[in-house]
C-alpha cells in the first residue's frame, strides 16, 4: 500500500488547473495518476513520467462516449477510467507537449452551466430542509438533520458561486485558511448545540438559521482546504 | 451575446470557421484538427473537447451534416445552410482585413 499515494481533491471547478499541475509534477516524480475514487487523486508509485493530465465535465449518453473517447484519443489523450459514481468527470493523460483538449474559453466556461443549475437547486432543498428540521423536529435529532442540510446548503452555494465565476471565466480563489474555516465552524457549532433549547437565542429564530448556514458553509470549506493546508505544511 | 449564440447571430468563432472550412470536403473528426492545423501551419489548433462540442452544436444547428454510416469512425461534411453561414463570414473577416490595410496606409504605417 505504500506505493499509491492520495490526494484529496477540493473540487476541479476551483482548484483544477493547479490539480492537473501538481499531477504532472506528481508523476515527474514517479507517482503516476492512475485512479480517481471518492474525492481522491490515486497516484501509483512507477517510473517517472513526463505526462500531463487534463479534465472534462461534460454530460454524455451512452451512444455519444464512443466517438468522444477516440476524438481524445486520437489526439494523444488517453482516458483514465473513473467508477461510475463520477460519470460526466473524465480525466486523461498524454505526454508532454500534447495539444490541450480546450483551445476555447467560451466553450470550456460552458461545462460549468450544469452545475449553476444543479447548485441553484441544491440551494433550494438545503434552505427548505433547514427550515423544515427546525421547525418541525426538536433536540438532537433536530442538530442532526439540520446539519445535514446546512452542508448541502453550503455545498449549493459554493456550487453556484463557483460556477458563476467559470461562467464568467473568471476563477474564485478561496482565501480563507484552513484554521480560520475550522475556528469558524466550530464556535458556530458549539453555540448551536448550547442554544439546543432555546438559552441563547430562540428555537425557531433567524439567527439560528444564519448560525446553521455559517456551519454549514464554514464546515465544506474547512474540508476542501485541508488538503492544501496539509500540502503546504509538508513543505 | 454569449458567443454561444455563435450559429444564430451568424457571427463565426475562429474554431467554428476552420472547421466549416475544412468540412467543404467530408472528413473525419480528427482528420478536421490535422487539416486545420496544416493549413494554418499550426496558428490555429482545436482541441479534443472544444472540436467535439462544436461538432454538436454545428449539427443541431444544420450547419453541418453526418455522412456515410460507418459505426466506428463518422464524417462530416458542411450543408448549404452551413456553406451560406461560412460564406459570410469569409466576406466579413476579408472586409475587416482590407479595413485594416486601408486605415494603416491612410495613416502613413509601413504595411
Amino acid at each position: 500500500m505504500k506505493n499509491v499515494k492520495k490526494v484529496m481533491c477540493s473540487g476541479l471547478m476551483f482548484t483544477g488547473k493547479e490539480d492537473m499541475e501538481m499531477l504532472h509534477r506528481y508523476a515527474k516524480e514517479g507517482w503516476v495518476f492512475k485512479e480517481f475514487k471518492g474525492l481522491s487523486y490515486y497516484m501509483h508509485k512507477e517510473e517517472p513520467k513526463d505526462v500531463i493530465f487534463a479534465y472534462d465535465l461534460i454530460s454524455l449518453r451512452e451512444d455519444e462516449k464512443l466517438e468522444y473517447f477516440e476524438m481524445f484519443e486520437k489526439q494523444g489523450w488517453h482516458h483514465i477510467p473513473t467508477s461510475t459514481l463520477h460519470e460526466g468527470t473524465y480525466f486523461f493523460w498524454a505526454e508532454n507537449g500534447t495539444k490541450p483538449v480546450h483551445t476555447d474559453k467560451d466553450i470550456e466556461a460552458s461545462r460549468y452551466e450544469p452545475f449553476f443549475k444543479i447548485g441553484i437547486i441544491g440551494l433550494f432543498i438545503g434552505v427548505l430542509g433547514w427550515l423544515g428540521s427546525t421547525y418541525f423536529l426538536f433536540g438532537w435529532k433536530e442538530l442532526v438533520v439540520s446539519a445535514l442540510f446546512g452542508a448541502t446548503t453550503g455545498v449549493a452555494l459554493m456550487m453556484v458561486i463557483g460556477s458563476v465565476f467559470q461562467l464568467r471565466k473568471k476563477r474564485l480563489r478561496l482565501y480563507i485558511r484552513f484554521k480560520t474555516a475550522v475556528m469558524v465552524f466550530l464556535i458556530s457549532f458549539f453555540a448551536y448545540i448550547i442554544n439546543i433549547h432555546g438559552v441563547l437565542f430562540a428555537p425557531n429564530s433567524i439567527v439560528r438559521v444564519i448560525m446553521g448556514s455559517v456551519m454549514g458553509f464554514f464546515g465544506v470549506i474547512a474540508i476542501t482546504q485541508y488538503k492544501q493546508y496539509r500540502d503546504n505544511k509538508e513543505l | 451575446m454569449p458567443k454561444n449564440d455563435t450559429f444564430k447571430t451568424e457571427q463565426l468563432t475562429d474554431s467554428a470557421y476552420y472547421i466549416l472550412l475544412s468540412l467543404l470536403q467530408e472528413r473525419h473528426g480528427y482528420a478536421i484538427m490535422k487539416h486545420i492545423e496544416e493549413v494554418t501551419e499550426g496558428d490555429v489548433v482545436i482541441g479534443a473537447a472544444t472540436m467535439y462540442t462544436l461538432l454538436k452544436k454545428m449539427l443541431k444547428n444544420e450547419c453541418i451534416k453526418q455522412v456515410g454510416d460507418t459505426e466506428r469512425t463518422k464524417q462530416y461534411q458542411i450543408t448549404k445552410k452551413g456553406l451560406a453561414i461560412l460564406k459570410n463570414d469569409v466576406l466579413r473577416r476579408e472586409k475587416m482585413v482590407l479595413n485594416g490595410r486601408k486605415l494603416f496606409q491612410e495613416r502613413g504605417y509601413d504595411w
